[in-house]
């Protein structure tokens, strides 16, 4: 005979796995710092890639007046100047990437232990079946 | 009002019934508006700027996962502002791997926003993305609402300013720094666009405060709020920056997206204040005060089948082939109905 119980119980754990798994895996399979890291590593070199972007967007829309620049600029005071702007930019964008991560990591996290439930449930009502 | 929960009730059903085909059409027609916008306003490509290839692009969109209109269309502008100018679509590229790295890097599924906010920008509704966004969702995807603002500004920059590319690529090569200076320069120069950037962000901070707090018609107050700081801050900063012709448009904009995030409340959110619980529990650990508002629901209408004849023959088959009872089976068929019509049997010979 088909038990109610348990047929619920596999719902659960399909619908998970069908629809739910793709997003919310990788709190099974990472801790939370070693996720979160691997997410800060990512953006590290997105946002270098950024930075580069916005610094050259921004010299496009002046490009006579770069050039003229570039010919009489002083190294020694500029390059430490993009240094500190590029970390200013580096920490906020960073700082972003933790703050977003460990609110995803804590989500699937709720998520996968849900998941968990409902498959030690599912294997006790086929367990007392038996 | 009872009319208008009736049809909200069946609208659901409707689309729960439908959604396998719903959803494509839905997004069939975000992509087709998209396309047309764009092959009206800056369809310098003439080869792809035509109705049948926006019509198809529309097709495959309704087939792809939402966003892929967003890449499509990202593909599309690339096209027609190389068509316009090489350097054009050199600065465009820039700009849309700047807006992928800064926000789609963490929001890949978030584009239905970027690729709204040009559309209701054309439709002079803008100001219903910030409230809506905030009701709907939570504050930070106002970010994608700003990056659909700056995505509207710079190709609303190239549209009013192809002239002066179009001159300067047909000039000497040497203009290519020109090409640069106004693509870029009207872009970055643009005050109108930092102002709509600022008060849209306030804005949608606000709805999304004011709809969370713990009062009455919380959603009304919230979207009424949205609707006048965005009337006020851009009435006030037009006039600082000298923008003149707007006013109109800001005002009639704002009245429809007043209307329109009504109708999401309605939707979305339809409280009877009049119905809220208040109670009070606990457990080892907490309190509890709990404030239980209903929803407003029309009651589903109870449909009562009276079934007259002979009852015992439901669900069974039908033999239409016999045209005449047997005398035992018009008895029985008499005596039911006489019983069922609360008459004489005598009165059916």
């Amino acid at each position: 005979m088909i038990s109610e119980e348990r047929v619920k119980e596999l719902y659960h754990l399909a619908a998970f796995d069908e629809y739910e798994n793709k997003k919310y895996y990788q709190a099974g399979e990472y801790t939370m710092w070693d996720y979160v890291g691997k997410e800060i590593v990512k953006s590290f070199f997105s946002g270098t890639i950024a930075f580069i972007l916005l610094i050259v967007f921004w010299g496009l829309g002046d490009i006579d007046t770069i050039t003229k620049w570039i010919n009489r600029v002083d190294l020694t005071t500029f390059v430490p100047k993009l240094i500190v702007a590029y970390a200013g930019f580096m920490i906020v964008y960073l700082l972003i990437t933790a703050r977003i991560y460990c609110v995803r990591y804590a989500k699937s996290y709720r998520k996968m232990k849900a998941y968990g439930n409902h498959l030690k449930r599912a294997r006790r009502l086929l367990r007392e079946e038996k | 009002m009872t009319k208008l929960l009736e049809i909200k009730d069946q609208l659901i059903r409707f689309y729960s019934k439908y959604e396998t085909y719903l959803y494509p059409i839905v997004k069939f027609a975000v992509a087709l508006a998209l396309f047309t916008v764009i092959n009206t306003n800056i369809g310098f490509m003439e080869k792809i700027s035509r109705f049948p290839v926006a019509l198809l692009l529309a097709l495959v969109c309704a087939i792809l996962p939402t966003s892929a209109i967003l890449w499509i269309g990202a593909i599309v502008v690339l096209a027609d502002m190389y068509a316009l100018s090489m350097e054009v679509a050199l600065t465009a590229l820039i700009l849309f791997a700047i807006l992928f790295f800064v926000y789609f890097r963490f929001a890949p599924k978030d584009g239905l926003t970027v690729v709204l906010t040009p559309l209701c920008f054309k439709l002079y509704i803008p100001y219903v993305m910030p409230v809506g966004s905030s009701l709907l969702r939570s504050a930070y995807s106002v970010i994608g609402v700003v990056c659909g603002t700056v995505v509207y500004y710079f190709l609303d920059g190239i549209h009013r300013n192809a002239g002066a590319l179009m001159s300067a690529a047909n000039a000497d090569e040497e203009q290519s720094s020109s090409k640069f200076d106004i693509s870029v320069g009207q872009f970055l120069g643009n005050k109108e666009m930092y102002l709509v950037i600022v008060i849209f962000v306030i804005t949608a901070i606000v709805v999304y405060l004011v709809r969370r707090m713990e009062v009455d018609n919380a959603w009304t107050l919230a979207i009424i709020s949205g609707a006048l700081i965005q009337v006020a801050g851009l009435f006030v900063g037009y006039i600082v920056l000298g923008v003149t012709g707007k006013t109109l448009w800001l005002i009639v904009g704002n009245i429809i997206s007043l209307l329109i995030a009504f109708i999401l409340q309605f939707l979305f959110m339809n409280l009877d204040y009049a119905r809220t619980e208040r109670v009070q529990f606990e457990d080892d650990d907490y309190y509890y005060y709990v404030k239980a508002v209903p929803k407003k629901m029309v009651a589903v209408r109870e449909v009562t089948v009276k079934h007259f004849g002979n009852t015992a023959s439901m669900g069974k088959r039908i033999d239409h082939s016999r045209s005449v009872l047997s005398p035992e089976e018009e008895e029985n068929s008499r005596k039911v109905i006489a019983k069922e019509l609360d008459i004489d049997e005598d009165l059916l010979k």
